[in-house]
């Protein structure tokens, strides 16, 4: 029999005349007789005290005589409609809350009522929808909030009533506490007039849900700000608003308030202009280009608010002539130009000076470092034969981002070459800086101790200026090479030296000694006219002029470099300018009194990063190949002692006497030197080891960009995404051959049928030798030359042959965190066993993923066919991993230590992942190509939309990736294990091409059928 | 100019063909026909494969005393093969001829009644079962059997197998049979070294040495390209048409643009890198 609640078993026992009553035990008499009071009123106060009586059984007697009493004495106001609304709601206080509180909200009720019966009415009636969203704890405060409205509001009770409704509407888009926030504008109107009061409390509008908690509160107390001075304008601003703000990035929304707010401090009248303004300039741009224009807009207001509006006004303007990349070079050179003169910056960014617009002409030709990397990587490839590659100097650990530099390996460039008026003299930039670069490792910079090198020039007092003599004169060596080998990049050179050289100050500007070091550095480009040389250097510089000429023709390696800069240094103390009238034995590059200022280099050159090398200093004889050129050759004891013999026989510069009392460097310099085991170079090696970039995991390859489709504004956001293919460390297989002796049975099945379904396509071939056919082409044509009697061919038949198809599987599997989660044993699996005895005990998802992958793997590989198993992951767009668990040239073997170390890790985006797997399925020579994704829910990450609670972004973007699959002629089918069956791929992928999985411990049962049905 | 035209037996190299030897290739093809052994030539397209075995004909052909006499020099028979040649292409076929058939001999049973060098190009994109027919010509047997007529060709005295194949763009499917393959030497060319290439564009395109090294060093710059983005470098051959049409004063940069960038690959960014590189290396 059905056991029934209290309540029921109550209202039971009432209704029929015999069963006792609970807890009040009011007699029927006393019941009888109340309801007959009550009745003389009105028969609906009867029927709604006799309907609320038995909901309130839980009520002792004396509370609910208290109750009672209450009902007799709001009766007393003869406002019938009032007690109707006390007994109808008076039952939810009690399924909501506790007996309390039901008497105080009586008591409240009967407060308002001393204002306004029509007030407290309203209260009683609105109670029960309060508390299906609120809490009886609020009830009093909100009881408060009414009674201050009336206060505020003596004139009119409307409003205070209209705030009762509506509050309970709004409840279900806003917490109660934000209440307050919304009725102090209605405070604030109703100062000025009821009506308007009435007409905002009147308001409820839903987009409020779509704002995030605190955008509701900055936008009241915007509204609340105009309210003060434009109480009717405030009313259409509030509305207008929030369907402005709904449509605009969520990222945005909030800064956008704030900054209208301070922006109108003092007058509120400017409020509505300024948001209109921002909005109007906001919404005619894409959700990435809102983000940007936002991040300078704050950066502006943190230097200049005042030119913050002209900004927003500009913007949309702006970014129709340049490329949003660029936005922040527009707008820092903007600041610079404040920063001198205030007037003319604000007209700079209201887009009113030449110089404004000739910046604007300068970066909508600028290249990005991007669009051209493929280009310059190939590139450097080709000069150097060497597999080098071109990145993004922001991805590097580079110290001066803003200049190119490398490690013999990677060129590291900056994100944008905008210094030049056209696109082919900012990509010529680029192209200069990839060959110089490129020219260290062609020429040999890198090879043969520059780490020795670097330890001799530090042991010079004037190490600074020891170190920008040897990297004048080498990039001078390297330049100098490279005009001489490659004629084209001579002139392209020339012209770019000029360009540097306008924008560098003149050596007579600079302090001696600096000036000096400027006059060799103009001598290395052969940009030094006599009349650029000031007079007091010009005796100096004619030597050097001289000895540069010879040593170019001359010199071959980077050591030559190094001597011809150790005289050039010694050069410097001789005739004093080093110390720049100091004593030698004082001297130093921190010279308080004439500290060094380093010299730039010319930006093309780039600077030099000593950190980036990783080329380790060490004097082995034994590990000493002879012929070696790879990066990290030790110097061998021969080229060591040639280095240390030409220490003494070089000379550079053609001395006046012999008086020299430079430092010279002698063989003992050498011996103290910390070279095989020094920290710098342990340093190194841990560095190599561990890139501070991404712990713990070997970097491998990348990075790849990629477009991601942004559904609201309907384009790929170019090259949005930065992925990265990483490897995940083999395990030991201890765990694989446990699975494959628990699914033993499977795998010899799976295998079976594999082998069974070996799949083949007949391929018609025609004008062959034999076949079951006549080929009546061939044939007519056999008889044609036969009688022109030219040799007629005997190959007049058609047959069918079968072809082996060749086919390339690629398994996707997501490692996002949430495969961490174990998944509960369905209740019929826990009494059984399956699949050969496999028992099953609660499992993580990417143990079962792993399971699978054994599974089909062992059937794959049976077939003999191409697969392949990556995981993804990551955390953001530019930091999405792509783990490489089995490439298509690995072996079978490889792939069962990589499966065992899969591990989760962090979010799903899955749309990158799916990109970069269309690519490696596009490099196989297949004649069919199937992509099969594995993942565990929605594809989720931390920026995959703007909006962090709809998950439409990242689902449009993976359909499109699974589109765009398709388009490539790649065949992808998503399994996904989502325990709540949510249908979302109904939306990405055809209903053929995707499986739910409700219990995942199947899926090592169902994989391999997929795939077979996919062959 | 009258148009000559010549039976595929009777083609000789009459005249001496230009060619540079980069290592002992010559000293070791001369050894091979001396021995009789049949030769494979391996190697990327326009490495000079073609040019060499022409070389080799008529230096043999001078070496047997049959230049600058009344002698017939050796022939050379060129079949270039393809996927739908077939034994009866290689041996012969019966033909028709009123009402009598008449056997019709193939080029290969041409060559080794003649005597002379066949060289079958691209070997590997015949068909297999046509590859083994040459198997009995290719060892110590020297004979042809002709099974449409059930007899035997003992091959002359001249004659020499040689055949070539590029390992570079041959799927795993069209590889070369052990079979076939072990009844060859294998002589390997590659491209040759930027000084000696730059002396055979010379000679060949006209040109003077300046030009010539530039190409030279193009060629060997695109070629750091092989493996990375493009499946085959810049054959020497392509550098020499380039040679060309700047002889007859196409720019040089618009000359190698189009007789290297654009014919090495459709892909519009290695060609920009190809072209950057050009214009890297020519003013």
């Amino acid at each position: 029999m059905k056991q029934l609640d209290p309540e029921e078993k109550y209202l039971a026992g009432f209704r029929s005349d015999d069963s006792p009553l609970l807890h009040h035990e009011m007699s029927r008499e006393e019941i009888a007789d109340l309801a007959d009071e009550f009745e003389a009123i009105s028969s609906t106060l009867a029927e709604e005290f006799q309907r609320a009586l038995p909901r309130l059984h839980l009520l002792s007697r004396s509370e609910i005589l208290q109750w009672i009493a209450y009902g007799k004495y709001i009766t007393s106001y003869r406002n019938t409609e009032f007690a109707i609304s006390f007994f109808q709601s008076s039952p939810a206080l009690i399924s909501n809350g506790t007996t309390p509180s039901l008497l105080s909200w009586a008591k409240q009720g009967i407060d308002i009522s001393n204002h306004s019966p029509e007030m407290a009415t309203a209260f009683f009636t609105a109670t029960p929808a309060f508390l299906e969203k609120g809490d009886t704890m609020h009830l009093k405060k909100w009881a408060q909030l009414a009674l201050k409205i009336r206060t505020a509001i003596s004139v009119n009770d409307a409003p205070a009533a209209a705030f009762i409704r509506s509050s309970v509407t709004l409840m279900e888009f806003i917490t109660f506490s934000e209440l307050k926030e919304w009725s102090t504008v209605g405070l604030t109107l109703g100062k000025h007039s009821p009506a308007y009061a009435l007409r905002y409390f009147s308001l409820t509008p839903e987009l409020l849900g779509d704002l995030y908690r605190s955008e509701r509160v900055s936008l009241f107390q915007l509204v609340s700000l105009i309210a003060e001075v434009l109480p009717e304008r405030s009313i259409d601003f509030y509305v207008r608003a929030l369907t402005v703000l709904t449509r605009l990035n969520p990222n945005i929304r909030e800064p956008i308030l704030s900054f209208t707010c301070d922006l109108a401090k003092g007058a509120p009248e400017e409020i509505d202009t300024i948001f209109e303004t921002i909005t109007t300039s906001m919404l005619t741009l894409s959700n990435p280009e809102q983000s940007s224009v936002m991040k300078e807009g704050l950066h502006i207001w943190n230097t200049y608010p005042e030119v913050c509006l002209s900004y927003f006004n500009a913007v949309p303007h702006l970014l129709g002539e340049i490329e949003e990349t660029f936005l922040h070079t527009w707008v820092e050179r903007g600041l610079s130009v404040l920063h001198n003169d205030e007037r003319n910056g604000i007209r700079y960014f209201a887009l009113e000076t030449a110089d404004s617009w000739s910046e604007t002409v300068k970066l909508k030709h600028a290249v990005s470092l991007e669009d051209v990397r493929h280009v310059l990587t190939l590139f450097a490839q080709a000069l150097t034969g060497k597999n080098m590659q071109v990145q993004n100097s922001e991805e590097s650990e580079t110290t001066a981002q803003f200049y190119p530099a490398g490690d013999g390996l990677t060129i590291f460039l900056p994100p944008f070459s905008a210094d030049e008026m056209s696109s082919s003299k900012n990509f010529r930039t680029y192209k200069v800086a990839t060959a110089h670069q490129a020219g260290y490792v062609e020429f040999g910079s890198l090879q043969g101790g520059l780490h020795l090198i670097l330890k001799l020039l530090d042991t010079l007092p004037l190490r600074r200026l020891a170190r920008d003599i040897f990297f004048i004169l080498e990039d001078g060596r390297i330049d100098s090479l490279l005009k001489r080998e490659y004629k084209g990049l001579k002139n392209d050179i020339e012209a770019t030296v000029a360009d540097s050289l306008a924008k560098r100050p003149a050596p007579a500007e600079l302090p001696q000694r600096e000036g000096l070091v400027e006059c060799l550095l103009r001598l290395t480009v052969e940009l030094l006219p006599e009349k650029d040389v000031p007079p007091q250097l010009r005796e100096y510089v004619s030597l050097l002029r001289e000895g540069i000429g010879t040593f170019y023709r001359s010199a071959k390696s980077v050591w030559d470099s190094f001597f011809a800069a150790r005289e050039i240094y010694d050069f410097f103390l001789q005739i004093g300018i080093a110390s720049e009238g100091g004593s030698i034995s004082d001297v130093s590059d921190e010279n308080p009194e004439h500290p060094y200022s380093s010299s730039l280099p010319i930006p093309f050159r780039g600077m030099f990063d000593p950190e980036l090398l990783t080329e380790p200093v060490t004097l082995n004889p034994q590990s000493y190949e002879e012929g070696e050129e790879e990066m990290g050759t030790p110097l061998s004891p021969d080229e060591l002692k040639r280095i240390l013999e030409n220490i003494e026989n070089y000379h550079f510069i053609i001395r006046k006497g012999d008086d020299i009392t430079g430092q010279g460097l002698f063989v003992s310099d050498l011996e103290g030197l910390p070279v095989s085991d020094s920290e710098e170079s342990d340093d190194n090696y841990e560095r190599l080891d561990c890139p501070a970039i991404l712990p713990g995991k070997a970097l491998n390859e990348g990075p790849f960009h990629y477009d991601e489709w942004d559904y609201q504004q309907k384009s790929h956001r170019r090259k949005w995404c930065c992925l990265r293919e990483k490897d995940v460390e083999s395990a030991n297989t201890g765990m694989i051959d446990l699975i494959r002796d628990t699914y033993d049975d499977l795998i010899q099945n799976v295998r079976r049928q594999f082998q069974r379904i070996r799949p083949s396509v007949l391929d018609p071939l025609r004008r062959v030798e034999w076949g079951d056919e006549i080929d009546y082409t061939a044939l007519i044509q056999s008889i044609t030359d036969r009688k022109a009697g030219q040799s007629p061919s005997d190959r007049i038949f058609s047959r069918k042959e079968k072809r082996i198809r060749r086919i390339a599987t690629l398994m996707l599997i997501d490692m996002s965190a949430s495969t961490n989660d174990r998944v509960p044993v369905a209740a019929h699996r826990t009494q059984s066993t399956v699949n050969g005895g496999a028992e099953h005990q609660e499992k993580r998802i990417i143990d079962i993923e792993r399971e699978s992958l054994v599974v089909i793997t062992e059937a794959l590989h049976a077939l003999g066919d191409q697969y392949a198993i990556y995981g993804f992951s990551g955390y953001g767009r530019k930091s999405v991993d792509f783990y490489r668990i089995k490439d298509f040239t690995d072996s079978h073997s490889e792939a069962r230590y990589r499966i065992g170390g899969m591990q989760p890790q962090q979010s799903t985006r899955m749309g990158t992942a799916i990109r970069h797997a269309i690519g490696k399925l596009k490099s196989v020579d297949a004649d069919q190509r199937l992509l099969v994704l594995l993942s565990d829910g929605f594809p989720q990450d931390c920026d995959y939309g703007e909006d962090r609670r709809s998950n439409e972004y990242g689902l449009h973007d993976t359909m499109m990736a699974l589109f765009e699959a398709k388009r490539e002629g790649i065949a992808p089918f998503c399994i996904t294990f989502d325990q709540s069956g949510n249908d979302y791929l109904r939306k990405m992928i055809d209903p053929t091409s995707y499986l739910i999985l409700r219990d995942v411990y199947r899926l090592p049962e169902i994989l391999p059928r997929v795939i077979e049905s996919l062959l | 100019m009258k148009i000559q035209e010549i039976k595929i037996e009777e083609f000789c190299i009459r005249e001496e063909p230009y060619y540079l030897p980069i290592r002992d290739e010559v000293e070791i093809y001369l050894a091979a026909f001396r021995a009789r052994i049949p030769v494979l030539l391996k190697g990327p397209t326009g490495t000079g494969k073609t040019r060499f075995i022409e070389y080799m004909t008529y230096t043999i052909s001078r070496e047997l005393g049959l230049i600058g006499n009344d002698e017939q020099p050796l022939p050379l028979i060129t079949v270039a093969c393809h996927e739908d040649l077939t034994t009866t292409d290689l041996v012969g076929k019966y033909l028709l001829k009123g009402d009598e058939t008449v056997w019709v001999d193939g080029p290969l049973t041409r060559a080794v009644k003649a005597g002379g060098i066949c060289y079958l190009d691209e070997i590997v994109e015949a068909r297999k079962d046509t590859t083994v027919i040459i198997h009995p010509l290719a060892d110590h047997r020297r004979i042809l059997p002709i099974d449409k007529k059930g007899e035997i060709v003992e091959a002359h005295e001249n004659f020499h197998l040689v055949i070539s194949y590029n390992p570079g763009y041959q799927s795993v499917i069209k590889d070369l049979k052990q079979s076939t393959r072990q009844r060859f030497i294998a002589i390997d060319f590659d491209y040759p070294p930027r000084h000696q290439e730059a002396q055979i564009i010379q000679h060949e395109s006209i040109i003077n040495e300046d030009i010539s090294t530039e190409l030279a060093k193009l060629g060997e710059k695109i070629r750091n390209l092989k493996g990375h983005a493009l499946t085959e470098g810049a054959s020497t051959r392509l550098l020499i048409y380039a040679g060309r049409l700047i002889r007859e004063g196409v720019e040089p940069r618009r000359a190698c643009d189009i007789a290297i960038a654009a014919s090495l690959t459709d892909d519009h960014e290695i060609q920009r890198t190809i072209s950057e590189l050009i214009s890297t290396i020519f003013p």
